[in-house]
């Protein structure tokens, strides 16, 4: 299936300015995403996940800097956009939903003031165009449209999520980058959230970004996983039923075993021991050798960056081959 | 075990709360009428979403809240009607607790050592030597080696899992029976959970620490608890082992739960009706679940259901289980 | 199961040597003010003023309220700020009356600081009909006018001194402090670190004193000086308008002595100008310093940071955000 590519991250690196010196947060990234495709982005807090979202939103602050590569948004260079073309092309081409709908909802104005305001901000409506739009929007995702007067804070989490995701689709972007965006909420109403999301994207017809810590959830919803660690994509692999079976990076190996599932027996759960590194002074070599169970026995893990190995629709930057990760997984 | 006294009773519990100003002002019950009891050495799993009343219900256990009604009963002693500062130090000599935030429940301008010292000291009367290689000794029995690198260090120089461990430290200071933690790991990262985890079922197993572990995963509290409980708007659905619980689920929620949560069997679609919050007013009437449940009839609105035991061997409060 | 340690320590330093560096850490609050620009140029301002205060006897070159020279005489190598319409050194009056109205100053920030933390956090902390109590009275104390307030009391007081005005402006200007205090007092005391230590049996006094309290230093620190503005300001807006003692020297003094004689009338700016410029210079360098706090304690407020000196950049780099 020739799909158009929506996101192409190149080489991208990002780091921060702080007194210690520069800490980079982001290295050498290269991603694509295809049009109507979820690719999912997973890793713990500090590899740079975030970074990289507010990367490729512009987002980033100003004690951030990009020391080099590209983004390119529907063939748009993010960063040669200047002022008023780039605010027109958030929201319109790619638009993004937070952790918190409380950091991004006003608590002083009504919900539909909110979502007029963002339509009128790009769109050249009337008010009661707007209007109509909102209700189309809250029926898009389920609320009652009744409840366009209320203020954020008489909303439920569930409900503040989905008018926060609605508001990402208003202008029906492109690509919306997700991140964290059910972390916060009950386990019954994340799904519930995540139902909606594979609808209104098989419906309206956009590229997802989604990024969360939970590698089982981020598996079950994206047709491919990525996952970061100490600002590095170690690994890219097919997700939803194909997970599974596709071989890991040891760091995803360990990802996947340390979280509980009702399938898993007590045996199973192991932690990771130790904690990433400083992104201040990285260690030379494989940034997660400290903490691998296969780096042991190797003189190259400590020593030498891995290589990223294709293999199929697996990408993992390892020294160890896709064969001999495989046979460890089932081993161990 | 069966024969052995529990060391947690609790009966009927009611805890209700205020909201609101003046004459706007409501009573609301986010604790109402729960029963169970936990042997010694065992893990109670508390189930529920946000809005459930498990946190209030860990925090009532300790005496944070007044409980308006019922009976709490731990190690011997009845809880409920503690009123004098004298004896509420003696209640938490045998019951302590662990919160979710781990920055949080440690103070940031007191060093690893101070936090202990202060329990130490005053629950095991130690000072100089002594009481250094007991604190010593507390922080590497929860995994913080060597203890003397860790004393002179602040919260701030801690990762998430390492200052949880010393708020388990802490807990465990005064030898206590019976541990309510409440989320404890929820905000930690994904790789050091499992290890925390380990960390308390090593405790219970060593020193014989019972445990009212409070989570809205219904995973690890397979992985943890013995038993599990599932509560919402304030009131059990569901209670019974963990195999129970999880293999064959009686209340339709406990099966909701379960189509939620990653790896399990159950297919369900989540209808929009499902995502609304529970009623916690007082007054109410009927099964709490009442307004979510894709199985409800006319008498679940009329009536509140009590626990019935199940073939399987758990109980359900469900008229249609 | 052992933790093991994080991975990135700086390598070769000795283990004592860490040590060391990590118990003056506590010490980081004053060395991050030292070097935040505003608040030293306060600090060294503020010194100034002090060092006269401590050793004024010293420093005066005259007696304050002698008739000494000729009156109205403007500086001179005898008289380094002139003479009064009397012929009473200025100099003298001036570093005397520095130190009047700076104990004063102290004496107010201390007052008033001490009365708002007790009451703001015991309020905040206890909650309930104690807290509903305090509040209510700094409420009241809060829609009393201050300085009508203020010239109310002194006025029955005949010949107030310096510390019956200390005491009076300490007492009616804690209300707002209190409330601050009271709203932190409450953000801590539901925190959990708290709970844990209600559990450990620790009382409250305990609780309050040593878990709440030295979480608040940097607001306290805030307070101190805001309260000490107050006073310096409210000892010059008093005897300026020739309330209170009218007798020591005091830079209100002066300044009411000054208006009396019609200094300007007369051309003796040397009378009021120091006394004048002492009180705009001393409440700028006690802003300067709340402004340094605020920086430190907020890091928002902070400017982002510079790279290190020597590190090179990588050629082509883009700052984040909307400058492209």
């Amino acid at each position: 299936m020739s799909e158009k590519t929506i996101l192409d991250v190149r080489n991208l690196s990002v780091s921060y300015i702080t007194k210690n010196g520069l800490a980079s947060a982001v290295q050498n990234v290269s991603l694509t995403i295809g049009e109507r495709e979820i690719v999912g982005l997973v890793g713990e807090s500090g590899c740079g996940k975030s970074t990289l979202a507010q990367a490729i939103m512009r987002l980033l602050g100003d004690n951030a800097m990009v020391t080099s590569g590209t983004v390119l948004v529907n063939g748009e260079d993010v960063y040669s956009l200047q002022g008023e073309a780039l605010r027109q092309f958030r929201w319109s081409q790619m638009s993004m939903v937070f952790q918190s709908a409380m950091n991004v909802l006003n608590p002083v104005k009504t919900i539909e003031s909110q979502i007029v305001d963002t339509l009128q901000a790009h769109v050249a409506i009337s008010k009661r165009e707007a209007r109509e739009r909102a209700q189309e929007l809250f029926a898009l995702v389920r609320i009652d449209p009744k409840r366009l007067g209320s203020y954020p804070h008489e909303l439920s989490g569930g409900m503040r999520q989905r008018v926060v995701i609605a508001m990402a689709v208003a202008l029906e972007p492109k690509l919306i980058v997700m991140d964290e965006p059910t972390t916060a909420l009950d386990v019954v109403v994340q799904k519930s959230i995540l139902e909606q999301i594979k609808e209104l994207q098989e419906r309206v017809g956009f590229a997802v970004l989604f990024i969360s810590h939970d590698v089982h959830l981020v598996s079950s919803i994206a047709a491919r996983v990525g996952v970061m660690y100490a600002g590095q994509l170690v690994e890219l692999s097919p997700g939803a039923s194909a997970w599974r079976q596709a071989t890991h990076h040891p760091y995803t190996q360990g990802l996947i075993r340390a979280m509980p599932t009702l399938l898993a027996t007590a045996e199973d759960l192991a932690g990771i021991p130790g904690s990433p590194p400083n992104l201040l002074s990285i260690p030379p070599g494989c940034p997660f050798h400290p903490r691998c169970p296969h780096a042991r026995d190797r003189v190259d893990c400590s020593v030498t960056r891995p290589q990223t190995h294709k293999s199929g629709d697996t990408q993992i930057a390892c020294h160890l081959s896709p064969s001999e990760l495989r046979g460890l997984d089932h081993a161990g | 075990m069966p024969d052995e006294k529990p060391i947690v009773v609790v009966r009927d519990l009611v805890v209700r709360f205020t909201v609101g100003n003046g004459r706007a002002a409501r009573q609301i019950a986010p604790v109402d009428g729960v029963s169970f009891s936990i042997a010694p050495g065992e893990v109670l799993a508390l189930v529920g979403e946000s809005g459930s009343g498990k946190s209030t219900l860990g925090k009532t256990l300790v005496r944070f809240h007044r409980p308006f009604s019922g009976q709490i009963q731990i190690d011997g002693q009845t809880v409920e009607k503690i009123r004098s500062a004298g004896a509420l130090r003696t209640l938490r000599k045998s019951t302590q607790m662990i919160f979710q935030d781990p920055f949080g429940s440690l103070n940031p301008v007191r060093t690893v050592g101070q936090h202990l010292r202060i329990v130490v000291r005053r629950h095991h009367n130690l000072q100089g030597g002594g009481l250094e290689d007991r604190i010593n000794e507390l922080l590497e029995r929860v995994g913080l080696i060597p203890g003397y690198e860790f004393k002179g260090k602040y919260p701030h120089e801690l990762s998430g899992g390492q200052r949880q461990r010393v708020a388990i430290a802490r807990a465990l200071a005064v030898n206590p029976k019976f541990i309510v933690a409440d989320e404890p790991i929820s905000m930690l990262d994904v790789s050091i959970r499992a290890d925390i985890l380990k960390l308390l079922r090593k405790l219970q197993q060593d020193l014989q620490v019972a445990y009212l572990y409070i989570t809205h995963d219904l995973a690890s509290a397979r992985y943890f608890g013995d038993r599990i409980m599932v509560m919402y708007g304030g009131q059990v659905m569901e209670t019974g082992t963990a195999d129970q619980v999880v293999g064959t689920p009686g209340h339709p929620y406990t099966r909701l739960l379960l189509a939620s949560t990653a790896g399990s069997d159950v297919d369900l679609k989540i209808g929009e009706t499902s995502i609304e919050a529970p009623d916690l007013f007082v007054g109410r009437s009927g099964c709490p679940f009442a307004h979510r449940c894709p199985a409800v009839t006319e008498l679940c609105s009329r009536e509140q259901p009590t626990l019935r035991g199940l073939p399987s061997g758990q109980q359900v409060a469900c008229h249609h289980a | 199961m052992s933790q093991s340690m994080t991975v990135a320590r700086t390598p070769k330093e000795p283990d004592p040597a860490r040590l060391q560096r990590e118990r003056v850490e506590r010490f980081r609050f004053w060395r991050q003010l030292v070097q935040e620009p505003k608040a030293v140029v306060g600090l060294v301002i503020l010194g100034f003023f002090l060092f006269i205060t401590i050793f004024a006897p010293v420093i005066a070159t005259h007696n304050p309220t002698a008739i000494l020279g000729t009156p109205w005489q403007p500086p001179s190598a005898t008289y380094w700020f002139g003479t009064t319409d009397e012929g009473q050194d200025v100099f003298s009056q001036w570093v005397f009356g520095t130190r009047t109205t700076m104990v004063i100053g102290l004496g107010v920030g201390l007052i008033g600081t001490v009365i708002s933390v007790l009451i703001g956090v015991y309020g905040g902390y206890k909650g309930g009909r104690v807290d509903a109590a305090l509040n209510w009275l700094t409420n009241v104390m809060l829609a009393l006018p201050s300085y009508p307030l203020i010239l109310v009391i002194a006025s029955y007081i005949p010949d107030a001194g310096s510390l019956a005005i200390t005491l009076i402006l300490g007492l009616t200007s804690w209300p707002a402090a209190a409330r601050m205090k009271r709203a932190q007092a409450l953000t801590f005391a539901s925190r959990d670190f708290v709970l844990a230590a209600k559990l450990s049996g620790v009382s409250d006094l305990r609780i309050m004193a040593t878990e709440i309290f030295p979480n608040m230093l940097s607001l306290v620190f805030n307070t101190f000086i805001s309260m000490m503005s107050t006073g310096i300001f409210g000892e010059a807006f008093l005897r300026f308008l020739g309330i209170g003692s009218t007798n020591t020297p005091s830079w209100g003094n002066m300044l009411n002595w000054a208006q009396n004689a019609e200094a300007l009338l007369n051309g003796g700016w040397w009378w009021f100008i120091p006394p004048g410029a002492s009180i705009t210079l001393v409440l700028l360098s006690l802003t300067l310093i709340n402004y340094g706090i605020d920086t430190i304690s907020n890091p928002r407020l902070a400017k982002p940071p510079r790279l290190p000196k020597g590190f090179k950049l990588p050629v082509q780099s883009v700052q984040g955000g909307e400058s492209a």
